[in-house]
């Protein structure tokens, strides 16, 4: 008996991989193994989501990542099934760096990847508008200084590839609030990089 | 060591258990439960509103004698007002925290909720609601009696030949005898006025006078009304004539005060 116990626990531990997240999220509740599996699967999209949102050392991130998972874990039933888990395990991390940033009063500096500064430059056309490549660290600076609304909701849709629905259940805001920001957030950029001193300098 | 098995040692060190679903319903359903409490203090401020712009003499505004901004910034009953702002505000608020509440457009709710709360005004003031309410509020803290301000606002002004009060006598079938509201005896002239249709003038009767001040506490009445104007439908459950006495002392004290 003991032992089909734990044949069962067993081949339950190997389905997770099988399960979807919403699935996991419930199994949470009973099994550690199972939020074990959730938070796997999600270690290095939000981990990135962390560092791109703002400067972090790899570590301070980890310990906001740990944080998330954490808040993720006691809320488990807070969980509302209508949503996506990543929606909602991205919401979390959102508020956990915002809450990092209002405790330590950090500038919102940001880090990239190398993929990230190509979504960003087709999206904005800007090696079209511009004879010279810009190169990332001005890109980086121009996201720098974009209020924080425009600067989330653009990471969220150029970098972490979210819908507009995704975006509007991390965000708790409306569809059309999320399409306006986003509007915003696009013509934000596009004048800061304009009137950036560096573009008036013919550095590109 | 991965963060994943850091964070399960430290749920296992701590721990840590998920906080029980009845929390969360419970947060969420207080938040819904609220926002229609909130609409229907939202519809108590407005029939009592309604109460008051029905009660208003807004037919004086047209001849001429009243500046309409004034006449309208002093009708306004600001308490409502910011009851209102305050509530539907709040209920608002409320809203757009409960789960989904986000998903819905800021001014759709505001505009819902203002307008579920004008109906719902105007369905309680159709049962008389408003005049309770006003009532109410005027009974335990008379600084809010807008009535009472109002009527001697409005007709508590002889020397421009508004007068209001409750008849004693009548004598020779022209004279009235009138108490005021600030309990001064006036003689009315009523021969050649125009009395309201369908009201009779009789003692213990209360009236609005327009006419003209002849000389010290007589005045040629030019029309009489009923003080209160009628009801529509049954917003004046409580009686044309409730609350008299008590209205004529607050503006007794109102005008000591003044």
């Amino acid at each position: 008996m003991k032992e089909k116990r734990q044949k069962t626990r067993i081949k339950n531990m190997t389905d997770f991989t099988k399960k979807t997240d919403e699935e996991l999220c419930q199994l949470s509740l009973e099994n550690q193994a199972a939020f074990y599996e959730l938070m796997k699967r999600y270690e290095n999209k939000f981990l990135s989501y962390i560092l791109r949102l703002g400067q972090f050392s790899k570590e301070d991130a980890e310990d906001i990542l740990q944080e998330v998972y954490i808040k993720i874990y006691t809320n488990l039933n807070a969980f509302n099934k209508d949503l996506k888990f990543s929606s909602w395990g991205y919401r979390i991390a959102h508020n956990e760096v915002i809450s990092q940033f209002r405790k330590n009063k950090n500038k919102f500096l940001v880090h990239l990847e190398d993929e990230d500064w190509q979504n960003l430059r087709q999206e904005f056309d800007l090696d079209k508008e511009i004879t010279k490549k810009i190169d990332n660290e001005i890109i980086a600076k121009i996201l720098e200084k974009m209020d924080i609304k425009y600067k989330e909701v653009l990471i969220l849709k150029f970098l972490e590839d979210k819908s507009y629905e995704e975006i509007s259940d991390i965000l708790k805001k409306p569809m059309g609030t999320i399409a306006t920001l986003i509007n915003r957030a696009k013509k934000q950029f596009k004048k800061i990089y304009k009137q950036s001193e560096l573009s008036k300098d013919n550095r590109f | 060591m991965d963060i994943a098995h850091k964070v399960l040692e430290k749920i296992k060190s701590e721990k840590l258990s998920p906080k029980p679903r009845w929390q969360f319903l419970l947060k969420d359903e207080f938040l819904k439960v609220s926002f229609i409490i909130l609409l229907i203090i939202g519809g108590i401020s407005f029939s009592v509103m309604f109460y008051i712009l029905f009660d208003r003499d807004w037919q004086f505004l047209s001849r001429g004698r009243l500046d309409l901004v004034d006449e309208l910034l002093f009708a306004l009953p600001y308490f409502w007002i910011i009851v209102l702002i305050l509530f539907v505000g709040v209920a608002f608020y409320n809203f757009r925290h409960t789960q989904t509440g986000y998903k819905h457009k800021g001014y759709l709710i505001i505009l819902i909720s203002f307008f579920g709360s004008v109906l719902l005004g105007f369905f309680l003031f159709t049962f008389g609601a408003g005049q309770i309410f006003d009532k109410m509020l005027a009974d335990n803290f008379p600084h809010f009696d807008y009535r009472a301000k109002y009527i001697n606002h409005m007709w508590g002004r002889p020397q421009e030949g508004m007068l209001a009060g409750k008849i004693l006598e009548i004598k020779d079938g022209k004279l009235l005898i009138l108490n005021d509201l600030g309990n001064e005896i006036w003689q009315v002239d009523y021969n050649k006025a125009r009395i309201a249709p369908h009201f009779e003038l009789k003692p213990e009767e209360l009236v609005r006078i327009w006419g003209d001040e002849q000389e010290n506490h007589f005045i040629k009445a030019k029309e009489i009304f009923p003080l209160e104007p009628p009801c529509p439908f049954r917003s004046c459950p409580l009686g044309s004539k409730s609350g008299f006495e008590e209205m004529k002392e607050r503006i007794i004290f109102m005008r000591i005060k003044n």
